[in-house]
């Protein structure tokens, strides 16, 4: 049949939404449903992020629910010295297996951000053999930036290092970094801001401007959650499936793809099931196994009118399942989930009040008394915050798994060995714990005396602690904060923080 | 001049738009970053980007951001695109006949197997608790910030 036969459909004639958008939205909707993050600027710290989420949504987002599976890749591949990471990689598996690039195409949050961009009318980019080629870039940013690279600091530094997160995630910088810096409550967050953020805002403006020219340009070209996907996709469950009785090979489907495919379901498909609309032939369908969730507009308009009748009548029940299940989400995650473990920060200055004889202010913002608490350190000593009075108090919190954090720990020790015996230091490490940080800290050989937060963290909140880290505190010699700021320091900021407190 | 003429004007009008508003939007933290990084040789408490500063330059973009929305508008109104692009895709590269493996259902069937055993033994390692342990707590320089 000639190409001119291929159905003509005019992007924007029908005003309708499209099936695939409303889905995407309500995934993104999913993806993102602790709203109250949004409001609060902080994330949500329940027991769904044991789950991972199928597309790209990072976990510091202020509304993610689920973990990031790249992100805890990285992570897993971080721990390789200590621990093999069997959960992560099942759920990848699992999400290929079923889903495969459909992920992609249908329930990705940062492939609905693309398609939006690439909607602003301006000249666009066509595929051709240059984008083809550069969609085995995908490849290479996962074999070293997701792999290669986690992996050898993991093993021959012992350090986590999450590559990609690091240096190009643009989904990070959009949902986790601007989405906590636009809330006016981390006001404090700019202070670490630097080269990093500068050259990751870099990269997320170039990507913003690739989506906007070339249709799904950090999917096609870089995205490496896609390329894991996509070396399932021949196999996948579900996904679009072609005729091949009804197939004459005329290439529209592949002509009309925004994806640099060669054939439909390749590693390129999305599963999208846009070309179901150019198809002269009605050959291709979006099918999980062997029903058929989406059939050629070609077999609806043919049906008899029950067929038809009980084909809408399913797809009204299933999109009333998906909103009760969506409402049902809404509630659960903003009012009702008891997991989540960053309630009731107000207690620790509750408790701030009934301790410390101070005419400061209980709190542990700058000028204010935090509360007292002591904690066993790993050396058999105890620190009591009463008890360092007359000293400068140095509390920092850090995490086995935070690169920063380890990195600056040899800086807390110098200062402490430099200014021994007028100054109080701990090192605090969260009470959930990935590895032994007793071990951890014995293989730095650290002076200073480290401990682990007690049960449910109350050191975290009397400090005013949030999900973020490293945090460090400085206290003057009566005991009043002098520094309360979650970034990374150096030694010159450390000297600085020491004199400041040492002269009040 | 032709209403094709008049159009590819608009177009040619957001793309500069869009193509300014991004390098204005890196530039611009380009420009934060070296400034704080001069202030905060002199003082090492000193932060490298402020609150005001950020503010100042995406104040800046402001109007230009403004026009981008307005040109968009005009386009969905007056029915503005690239055509070029929605036209088929001329020579691209050999298009294959796609084919499925033989024994998908089979590969299906203990790849599911396979992740299962995997997820279990996950659980069971601790490595989903980690999953949570990381997902829970914001590695700053995991997502840019520094």
């Amino acid at each position: 049949m000639d190409r001119k036969d291929t159905v003509r459909i005019i992007p924007g004639k029908d005003r309708r939404p499209a099936t695939r958008r409303m889905v995407q939205l309500y995934a993104a909707l999913l993806h993102n449903a602790y709203l109250r993050g949004f409001i609060d600027g902080k994330i949500y710290e329940g027991n769904a992020k044991y789950f991972c989420s199928p597309g790209l949504n990072c976990y510091s987002c202020p509304g993610a629910v689920g973990s990031c599976p790249l992100g805890a890749l990285q992570n897993a591949l971080s721990s390789a010295g200590h621990r093999a990471g069997w959960y992560i990689l099942g759920i990848i598996l699992l999400y290929g297996i079923i889903l495969g690039r459909t992920v992609c195409g249908w329930l990705c949050p940062f492939g609905l951000i693309q398609e939006l961009l690439h909607r602003i009318p301006t000249l666009k980019i066509r595929k051709g053999r240059m984008t083809r080629a550069l969609s085995w870039a995908k490849y290479i940013i996962l074999a070293v930036f997701v792999i290669a690279i986690p992996l050898y600091y993991a093993l021959a530094r012992d350090l986590p290092y999450p590559g990609f997160c690091k240096f190009i995630c643009p989904a990070g910088t959009l949902e986790g970094a601007a989405g906590h810096l636009a809330h006016p409550g981390n006001a404090s967050m700019y202070g670490m801001l630097g080269l990093l953020f500068t050259r990751k805002w870099v990269i997320l403006a170039a990507t913003g401007l690739l989506c906007v020219f070339c249709y799904r340009g950090f999917c096609r070209f870089i995205c490496p959650l896609g390329a894991l996907y996509s070396l399932f996709n021949r196999f996948s469950m579900i996904g679009v499936r072609v005729d091949t009785a009804r197939c004459n090979g005329c290439g529209a489907c592949v002509h009309r793809c925004g994806m640099d495919v060669r054939h439909v379901g390749d590693h390129e498909c999305i599963h999208c099931g846009e070309c179901m609309k150019y198809c002269p032939q009605g050959a291709i369908s979006l099918k999980a196994g062997k029903i058929t969730l989406k059939a050629p507009d070609a077999d609806i308009r043919t049906m008899g009118e029950n067929t038809r009748k009980r084909y809408r009548q399913r797809k009204r029940i299933l999109w009333a399942a998906a909103l009760a299940v969506m409402g049902f989400a809404l509630v659960w995650f903003n009012f009702l989930d008891p997991s989540i473990r960053n309630e009731g920060l107000s207690e620790g200055q509750m408790q701030a009040e009934e301790n410390w004889q101070s005419d400061a202010a209980a709190g542990y913002e700058e000028g204010m008394v935090p509360g007292d608490f002591s904690l066993e350190c790993y050396d058999g000593s105890t620190f009591r915050l009463s008890d360092t009075r007359g000293k400068v108090t140095v509390i920092n919190r850090w995490a086995t798994w935070c690169a920063p954090c380890i990195r600056e720990l040899p800086y807390f020790n110098d200062l402490y060995r430099a200014h021994a015996g007028d100054i109080a230091m701990i090192v605090i490490h969260p009470s959930l714990v990935v590895e032994d940080p007793e071990a951890f800290v014995a293989g730095l050989g650290l002076d200073v005396p480290c401990a682990t937060d007690l049960e449910g963290d109350p050191v975290k909140e009397m400090i005013g602690g949030t999900a973020t880290l490293p945090q460090t505190v400085v206290l003057n010699r009566r005991g009043e904060v002098v520094y309360n700021s979650v970034q990374s320091v150096t030694p010159e900021v450390l000297e600085a923080l020491y004199l400041k407190a040492a002269e009040q | 001049m032709s209403q094709t003429g008049r159009k590819r004007i608009f177009l040619i009008l957001q793309t500069a738009c869009c193509i300014l508003l991004a390098v204005l939007l890196a530039a611009g933290a380009v420009e934060i970053w070296t400034d704080g990084s001069a202030r905060k040789i002199l003082n090492p408490l000193a932060g490298v980007y402020t609150p005001d500063a950020v503010a100042e330059k995406l104040g800046m973009l402001l109007p230009l951001f403004l026009v981008s929305a307005l040109l968009a508008v005009l386009c969905a109104v007056f029915r503005v695109r690239d055509e070029t692009y929605e036209k088929p895709a001329g020579k691209l590269f050999r298009i294959k006949q796609g084919h499925r493996l033989k024994h998908t259902g089979l590969i299906q069937a203990v790849l599911v197997a396979a992740a299962a055993a995997l997820i279990i033994a996950g659980i069971l390692n601790g490595s989903a608790r980690d999953v949570l342990i990381k997902a829970i707590h914001i590695c700053t320089e995991c997502i840019g910030l520094g």
